[in-house]
């Protein structure tokens, strides 16, 4: 079999079908996108990214993804950590509800934290009593991007603690050290790649974050309107310049990010 | 300090998934079990 699958015919074969794949779904959507923004000139597609509502939407988009990471990032470490160390009662299903967020269609998301979160609600009812305004204001979007991100952090955070070697914590210990300083030099630097990654992820699938996005902000242009939304709206109102441009923004941070976690990976994988 | 993680643990997961989850299905069946999906009362998918 393996000599089969080395013959020059079939490794000719697979080359082809995976570029072909590659290029089909990832490459030519792109190329497409770039072309669209660019198709009318450079000064086209200054003039549709210096819109102020486009850029101050995807400034909006990128300061909600930056808070959403964070949170996510304190509250994926200590899940996973809570998960992987600790026994007690309901492990189980607490781990098998991390990945739900991204079992749901994230409007059902949005539709989850408007009926919790809305005017009409309880909590909604409370908060706005209080003077704290949730649904269609920014904490909203910033709880639909932590809700659709959920997973990342906690499952790239999960395998390093599952690896972590206990003999390198009780040397610590043995040798006087206390519990925080064990944390910060021997526990810390062993998860931090998984945290860096998992944040990444998570603030690369934030900036993209529709249809959970899309019910809970209210798209107030310079207050409440996303990118994804403000792309949306383009192409409803038959502006694909507009959208096109706004979205090679967001395809170039997301790609920059996805390379800077390559590159971080690899380095790791190195040392 | 163990216990206090595994309360804010089950904190998150209440306020993040089970209290939005709880919401909804309390709404889908606000009108009772048989009102579920009285609002597409009439179409076909909804009478079979």
């Amino acid at each position: 079999m393996n000599s089969l699958l080395r013959h020059k015919g079939w490794t000719w074969g697979f080359r082809t079908t995976i570029l072909l794949y590659f290029v089909v779904l990832i490459v030519l959507p792109i190329l497409g996108v770039y072309y669209n923004s660019f198709s009318l000139g450079f000064s086209t597609f200054i003039e549709a990214v210096s819109d102020p509502i486009a850029w101050k939407s995807v400034l909006l988009t990128l300061k909600l993804a930056v808070i959403a990471t964070v949170i996510n990032v304190l509250l994926g470490t200590m899940i996973a950590w809570v998960l992987i160390r600790y026994r007690f009662p309901g492990k189980a299903l607490l781990n098998s509800l991390v990945d739900l967020p991204f079992a749901l269609p994230t409007a059902v998301g949005g539709l989850m934290i408007l009926l919790l979160l809305g005017p009409g609600s309880l909590i909604g009812g409370l908060a706005e009593r209080l003077g704290f305004e949730i649904v269609f204001h920014q904490p909203a979007i910033v709880i639909a991007m932590i809700f659709v991100t959920f997973p990342f952090v906690i499952r790239a955070v999960q395998p390093l603690l599952e690896e972590l070697d206990p003999s390198e914590e009780e040397a610590a210990y043995t040798m006087g050290a206390k519990s925080s300083r064990v944390f910060r030099q021997v526990i810390l630097p062993s998860m931090a790649p998984g945290m860096i990654s998992g944040g990444m992820l998570a603030f690369s699938r934030a900036l993209a974050e529709f249809g959970a996005v899309v019910l809970v902000a209210g798209n107030i242009p310079g207050r409440t309107l996303v990118s994804s939304v403000f792309i949306f709206g383009e192409v409803e109102s038959d502006n694909p310049v507009g959208a096109a441009a706004v979205s090679v923004i967001l395809l170039t941070l997301s790609f920059l990010i996805l390379w800077l976690i390559n590159l971080l990976q690899m380095r790791g994988r190195r040392a | 300090m163990r216990k206090l993680w595994i309360i804010l643990t089950y904190l998150v997961f209440i306020l993040l998934i089970a209290a939005p989850l709880g919401k909804m299905a309390t709404e889908a069946f606000s009108d009772g079990f048989s009102g579920f999906g009285l609002h597409c009362r009439g179409r076909r998918h909804c009478m079979r």
